[in-house]
């Protein structure tokens, strides 16, 4: 037996796709999560591009860390999505595009933090104003953006006909 | 209402919908990306209206993103208006669909008593200021509304529509 079969025939696995309640609980909490983790870093961006000048540079890292809440919740709740369905999603090019965009927007959140909100916060408010911190926002925002697109396409497109 | 219904389903919408191949796909897509500038913006100046973030984010300048969550709000009013066209009748009698207006409605109404009363109490406070019990609740109540919304919304296709 393939390791996505084992996945899937686990009792997490056995839950998700044969509870109607267990599967939409999931993808409830996936939504949610999903307006978390996207929706703050679009405030994020947002802010670094000048909208809404008067929030202050020093709440931009406090809502950083808010997103990864909503990204943790997403991380935890997709691994769930994931082995109820794992030889469906393996095989699916969507799905694998997907993955690759959350690991991409992962690395690109974490520079941002690093390079722009945390200094900026630290009073040294021009890191913000550079054209590298808008760069980024603009990045940050297309790749969260991308994950959607991917994540919504795998109903659409990608899948891999695998002969049993 | 069957008349409104058979309206819906012959306009040039409703069949771009139906005959253009990802037209549905796109719109979702594009719902999705409307559900998280809305929530986005309304997560960060509810958050504040119920007294976080209080020495970093000022009380007055966090309705800044209002337009943003505008923005956001009209994306997701165009394109579930598509996708109810394509499929009104499975729609109308779906009880999530049902469960997802009512909860969009008393999210609206939850809006007005923050724009006609609470918003009045607001004016008067310091940029730092913590809030007032009423600030709060309709702080909490517009975050737990919108997250009614997501699920309900997200629980629609458990009903055959969408």
């Amino acid at each position: 037996m393939s390791i996505l079969q084992t996945l899937e025939n686990s009792a997490i696995g056995t839950w998700v796709a044969q509870s109607p309640a267990g599967f939409y609980i999931l993808l409830a909490v996936h939504s949610t999560g999903m307006a978390m983790v996207v929706g703050i870093m679009m405030v994020i961006s947002m802010r670094l591009l000048g909208v809404a000048p008067k929030i202050s540079l020093e709440a931009l890292p406090k809502l950083a860390r808010f997103s990864w809440v909503g990204f943790w919740l997403n991380f935890a709740s997709g691994v769930m999505l994931f082995i109820g369905e794992a030889s469906k999603m393996f095989y699916n090019w969507s799905f694998r595009f997907k993955i690759l965009f959350v690991a991409i927007g992962m690395v690109l959140t974490y520079i941002l933090t690093r390079s722009v909100l945390k200094p900026a916060a630290a009073g040294n408010p021009g890191v913000a104003n550079s054209q590298s911190a808008k760069l980024q926002a603009v990045l940050n925002m297309l790749i969260w953006v991308a994950v959607i697109c991917a994540g919504r396409w795998i109903a659409y497109i990608g899948q891999i006909e695998v002969l049993e | 209402m069957d008349n409104f219904i058979a309206w819906m389903a012959g306009t040039w919408i409703a069949h771009i919908m139906r005959d253009v191949r990802f037209a549905w796909a796109i719109c979702e897509t594009i719902h999705f990306v409307g559900l998280c500038m809305l929530c986005g913006a309304v997560i960060v100046m509810d958050a504040r209206l119920m007294g976080f973030f209080r020495k970093t984010i000022s009380l007055h300048a966090v309705h800044a993103l209002t337009p943003f969550a505008i923005v956001g709000f009209v994306l997701n009013l165009l394109t579930g208006i598509a996708f109810i066209t394509r499929d009104a009748e499975n729609y109308v009698i779906n009880p999530d669909f049902q469960l997802k207006i009512l909860a969009i409605l008393l999210a609206g109404l939850n809006f007005l008593v923050f724009w006609f009363v609470i918003r009045r109490q607001l004016d008067k406070l310091p940029d730092d200021a913590n809030t007032e019990v009423g600030a709060k609740i309709v702080g909490f109540s517009s975050v737990a509304l919108w997250c009614l919304v997501i699920w309900f919304g997200r629980l629609i296709p458990v009903w055959g529509a969408g």
